[in-house]
């Protein structure tokens, strides 16, 4: 009777700490994904070529071409299955980039015409 | 306490404080990453070096010192503000023989020899932060919950008087 008892509270305990390892390594994968996602996101990515093509554009003087390489950017898009034309544009100043449903918008404060064109795996940015 | 079970035992209130605290540093972490790509500082230095270049030609000023304060800086330096940031723009003029007298004479002491101020400021609708207050009466001091600002200042004349123009520039992404 008292091996029995005793082989009931171990098999709790062992319970017990099945679950306390199954919820700490549902929590720290949860945790790692969030930190992924907010450093190596979509929504990352998209705030950061837009901000780089806006800064590009601001500082430039009139009749420039600005050549970017975004070739990595591309592929992103691609893997998201987002048109080629949608990944980056800029639209009466303001440059809009995608890469999945959700899409960044940042403006320019130049007045300036700017256009973009993507071509090959870089991006012209043409400020006239 | 013996008696416990391991659930009891782990899941306690403390266990649950433990990761709190984990969450928050991830968090804060998270968040301090975010500020490396905020671009403010860039972005008001690309403003200003834009007002500077376009107020300025072959060291002379463009536009008449008594005027500053009708000239139309957006206009004549080809810029627009759009929504989504605020923006801030301002030009001082500095009476340069007044403010070499004056440094000589209080070394140590803040110059006080403005000539004219033009401040240009675009606000959005509910601004967390003034802009015209965080480039002018917090220059200098650096946090990371205010967006930094760009001072340009370069020496110019006019009609043979000397003046030293000085350029701020500031943007704030919500």
């Amino acid at each position: 009777m008292i091996k029995l008892l005793s082989q009931k509270n171990k098999k709790g305990v062992l319970e017990g700490t099945v679950i306390f390892i199954l919820l700490n390594v549902a929590f720290f994968a949860m945790l790692i994904y969030f930190a992924r996602n907010s450093l190596t996101g979509t929504n990352v990515q998209e705030k950061i070529l837009a901000k780089q093509v806006a800064l590009f554009a601001n500082s430039a003087k009139p009749d420039t071409l600005i050549i970017l390489d975004i070739t990595d950017y591309l592929k992103l898009g691609e893997k998201n299955k987002v048109p080629r034309e949608d990944i980056v544009k800029i639209q009466d100043g303001m440059v809009y980039t995608r890469f999945d449903e959700n899409s960044f918008t940042y403006p320019t404060f130049s007045d300036y015409p700017i256009t973009a064109k993507i071509s090959g795996n870089f991006l012209e940015i043409h400020v006239g | 306490m013996k008696n416990k079970k391991g659930s009891e035992k782990y899941l306690s209130i403390w266990w649950f404080f433990c990761l709190a605290i984990v969450l928050t540093g991830t968090v804060v972490a998270l968040s301090r990453f975010k500020a490396s790509y905020d671009v403010a500082f860039v972005d008001g230095n690309s403003l200003a070096n834009q007002v500077l270049d376009c107020v300025i030609k072959n060291g002379k000023l463009v536009f008449n010192a008594s005027e500053i304060n009708n000239i139309d800086i957006l206009s004549l330096c080809k810029i627009k503000f759009r929504g989504g940031k605020d923006y801030f723009i301002a030009l001082e003029l500095y009476d340069y023989e007044k403010c070499e007298k004056l440094e000589e004479e209080s070394e140590g002491k803040e110059l006080e020899c403005y000539y004219a101020r033009r401040p240009v400021i675009f606000k959005s609708q509910n601004p967390k932060i003034d802009l015209n207050d965080r480039c002018m009466n917090l220059e200098g001091i650096i946090s990371t919950y205010m967006p930094p600002c760009a001072y340009k200042a370069v020496y110019t004349e006019q009609e043979s008087r000397k003046y030293i123009l000085r350029v701020v520039g500031g943007t704030y992404e919500h």
